[in-house]
């Protein structure tokens, strides 16, 4: 009995989607320190690290609202309009509790009113996070008339503020990295096992069952929408501090960034499917990517060829990979 | 002797080691109808892929009319005269009949422009062949489940056919339509067309076939002449084994406390009005009545899926106002419903994940707790793949994997993972083989003799006289009749269900 159980987790693991992610990285990591001496220097592992922990967040919220079947594109603009408003807060003579506390405040909000939108008035999750998409952009450009806010002088009042986005604890782990880690850790153990991320598989598995099985839907679907802007709010509060102010183009394609992560981590688009780990591990590979082109000094304006290409080869990898288990199975 | 259209001689074949078809012959002659039976997983799709060409046989011959016939694919099959009519209906429901009737003919065409209008008229011409008054211009959409069928023996015929296989084309049309198909079979069977004939439901085969061929894991058990065979012998082939009683005894009388009563319930549509009913501890009660005349939004808004205008709802002796479904659910009044694939299952998931999908505060680790009790969902899981004998490599196994009669039983699991009170059960069989439905059914009087309140819903008479101790026959959204006792019998449920007895009526008062 005992072993038998024991070849089933076996069997589990294999099958896993993560293992093989897990594999592709380390392969790909030991290649790259081979190619170019610089992979392998802590200084550059912590610049790829800090810099996924913004990403990573908005890819969490992703993975959740994907999870429950939707979608959501204005990630990027919501963490860039959050911070404009944040930024406001401070520059306006608030302190960074009341400024934290517009912020998610509002994404909160944002979240619940894309939700409502998309449950009571039946809309897709394309069409009204395209919308609040640009409406969002258009809010900074609007409010900020195009130019870069500026907090470098307003942060110098709250160095331990500072620390969020730019502080290093035991002088060398990043702190937006930690938060980033604690929510991932955290959202991965209740993605598992916990009964409201299952009501959330439920639901992107097949919305009516849900419903006939006595799952308020509706409710689902908007704490789900709600989650991905709150994540997009916390990257914006990190990614506020860690430029002391707020570049217009901030979060630009993150959405796209957080989509393809997820689906390389093993999300389906049609809902009811993926992990937070795995999704974590599809931005790692990613940012390796991204990484390794630049350490290898491939023109800039070949980059987002070569990433594009590099996530197709992956989901047509994947979904082959998936038959072929599906006809061992039958 | 009749022309044999069709014959198979030794076809094997296997999906890795499973070997799903050992040896089989068969053949159909001009102008039979010709069923084939046998359990869920006995190899009948298996079969009928191979004789339209979706799956390639490991080894054996087909011959069509004499002639050996290598079937490479499925539009090879009709252009050899074969067509098939699947158990769920493939159409395209934003385009007209005559587009439907014609997809593989368009789909063929390499010219830049169709004659919708040749098309159209065509279309009628095979449309009137088999029923009068479908318009070939019209939408898919906009017509009933029956008439769509038509529409896909259309598709079928329109390439000259001569062998036609229907899957359980029954399954999900009322009394009345099925009439109407048994008549355009009689029809094609006069035009030397030779059908295989799919099904579960017995009383259908010795209605409709000429010859029935059972199928047992696989293997081709016997030919009969319908004539010459009893219903006893064709469940036991299938079964491989006695099954004495196909239904359970009945309750001799009741007198349960009452566990749920309804009053005047109407709802918002006007789908069903002024209904009222009690359902007694330790009862069975059916709920019969052609598709639509409101059965199942009787059930969905007793458990709140949908909103009443008016009545009440009283379980254990509480009202139920606009409580939540799940409230309703874990209070012990379940109700399961009849399309298992939109509104009963998570295709996706794992038999585990689905069973555990309606109480889900069963498997928390505390009232207060967020947290899953895994365990205690897998030993759920296994207890339900034990108690009604599913047939899957595991509680990882994925739900949409399993066979429809697997299927439905994992959704019927999933009400008793708390223990209920009231169960209300929509087609609890549908699609499901001989032996699964007995288990069933065995499973459901067992659960009344514990002392639930069981209501069934189904199409199928045969079930609703073999089960029920009370039965409420429905007919446009009102309920027309009780019956108990010996009135349980397929006269005095149709004379009701179809609305004769108001004819009788008329008949006296004139």
């Amino acid at each position: 009995m005992e072993k038998t159980e024991k070849k089933n987790s076996l069997a589990k693991l294999k099958g896993m989607h993560e293992l093989s992610l897990i594999i592709i990285i380390l392969v790909f990591g030991v290649i790259l320190s081979i190619a170019s001496p610089l992979f392998m220097t802590w200084t550059n592992i912590r610049t790829v690290l800090s810099g996924m922990s913004t990403d990573g967040l908005m890819t969490i919220g992703m993975a959740v609202v994907l999870i429950s079947g939707g979608l959501d594109l204005s990630v990027g603009s919501v963490m860039c309009l959050s911070m404009v408003l944040g930024a406001q807060v401070l520059l306006a003579g608030g302190n960074p509790f009341m400024a934290c506390l517009v912020i998610l405040v509002f994404v909160a909000a944002f979240g619940w009113l894309q939700g409502m939108m998309i449950t009571k008035l039946n809309l897709t999750h394309f069409i009204v996070t395209l919308c609040t998409m640009g409406m969002a952009r258009g809010l900074v450009l609007g409010l900020t008339g195009g130019r870069s806010l500026s907090l470098l002088a307003r942060l110098e009042d709250y160095p331990w503020f500072k620390i969020v986005g730019q502080g290093l604890v035991f002088d060398f782990l990043p702190m937006q990295l930690i938060i980033f880690l604690i929510v991932a850790v955290a959202m991965d153990f209740l993605t598992r096992k916990s009964s409201p991320m299952r009501l959330v598989f439920y639901t992107g598995s097949n919305e009516k069952a849900a419903r006939y099985s006595g799952i308020r839907v509706d409710r689902v679907k908007i704490a789900a929408c709600m989650f991905c802007s709150i994540c997009a709010g916390l990257a914006g509060i990190i990614y506020m501090v860690k430029f002391s102010g707020c570049p217009v183009t901030a979060g630009t394609g993150a959405e796209m960034t957080a989509i393809s992560s997820c689906v390389i981590g093993g999300c389906s688009m049609n809902g009811g499917k993926g992990t937070i780990f795995g999704a974590v591990l599809g931005l790692t590979l990613m940012s390796m990517v991204t990484n390794a082109m630049n350490l290898l000094s491939v023109p800039s304006t070949w980059q987002q060829f070569i990433t594009y290409s590099i996530l197709l080869v992956a989901v047509v990898f994947d979904v082959i990979s998936q038959m072929r288990s599906k006809k061992k199975a039958a | 002797m009749a022309d044999v259209l069709l014959q198979l001689r030794g076809i094997s074949k296997s999906f890795g080691n499973n070997q799903v078809l050992k040896n089989v012959n068969f053949d159909l002659k001009a102008g039979e109808v010709h069923s084939v039976i046998g359990e869920n997983g006995a190899g009948k799709s298996t079969m009928m892929n191979i004789i339209y060409g979706l799956l390639k046989a490991d080894s054996g011959e087909i011959y069509i009319e004499g002639k050996k016939a290598d079937i490479k694919d499925c539009q090879d099959a009709q252009h050899q005269g074969i067509g098939f009519v699947h158990q769920e209906i493939a159409l395209c429901p934003e385009m007209t009949v005559a587009q439907n009737v014609f997809m593989s003919k368009i789909n063929g065409m390499r010219t830049a422009s169709i004659d919708y209008k040749k098309l159209n008229e065509e279309a009628q011409k095979i449309m009137d062949s088999i029923v009068e008054g479908i318009d070939a211009s019209r939408l898919v959409e906009h017509l009933s489940i029956s008439n769509q069928q038509v529409v896909e023996i259309a598709r079928a015929l329109s390439e000259n056919c001569k062998i036609l296989i229907l899957d359980e084309p029954t399954a999900s049309l009322s009394e009345s339509e099925t009439e109407a198909l048994f008549a355009i079979m009689r029809r094609l069977k006069e035009r030397g067309i030779g059908i295989i004939y799919i099904s579960h439901r017995l009383s259908e085969i010795f209605e409709q076939c000429d010859r029935v061929t059972v199928l047992r894991d696989g293997e081709m058990i016997n030919t009969y002449a319908v004539k010459e065979v009893e219903a006893k012998q064709l469940v036991n082939d299938m079964a491989g084994r006695e099954i004495s009683n196909l239904y359970p005894p009945k309750l001799e009388e009741n007198n349960g406390e009452v566990l749920l009563k309804v009053t005047d319930l109407a709802d918002v549509e006007g789908r069903f009005r002024d209904i009222s009913f009690e359902l007694r501890a330790g009862e069975i009660l059916g709920f019969s009545g052609l598709v639509g005349s409101g059965r199942t939004e009787i059930m969905e808004t007793i458990v709140n899926l949908h909103r009443k205008k008016s009545g009440t709802v009283v379980y254990d002796n509480e009202e139920l106002g606009g409580g939540k479904t799940s409230d309703i659910y874990s209070k012990g009044l379940v109700y399961m419903s009849e399309d298992r694939k939109n509104l009963g299952l998570f295709l996706d998931m794992d038999v585990e994940k689905n069973v555990a999908s309606m109480h889900r505060d069963v498997f928390r680790r505390g009232k207060k707790s967020v947290l899953i009790e895994a365990a205690r969902e897998s030993d759920a899981a296994r207890h339900a793949i034990a108690l009604l004998n599913i047939k899957c490599m595991g509680k990882t196994h994925r739900v949409g994997d399993l066979s429809g009669g697997n299927q439905q039983k994992v959704m019927v699991t999933k009400l008793f993972t708390k223990t209920p009170k009231v169960v209300i059960m929509d087609e609890p069989t549908r699609g499901v083989d001989v032996g699964a439905k007995s288990e069933i059914h065995t499973y459901l009087r067992w659960l009344a003799n514990q002392g639930m309140g069981i209501i069934i819903v189904s199409s199928e008479l045969n079930e609703i006289i073999g089960m029920c101790d009370r039965v409420l026959v429905m007919r446009e959204g009102e309920i027309c009749a009780q019956a108990t006792g010996d009135d349980i019998n397929s006269n005095y449920i149709m004379n009701y269900a179809s609305g004769a007895y108001l004819l009788e009526k008329q008949a006296e008062e004139e």
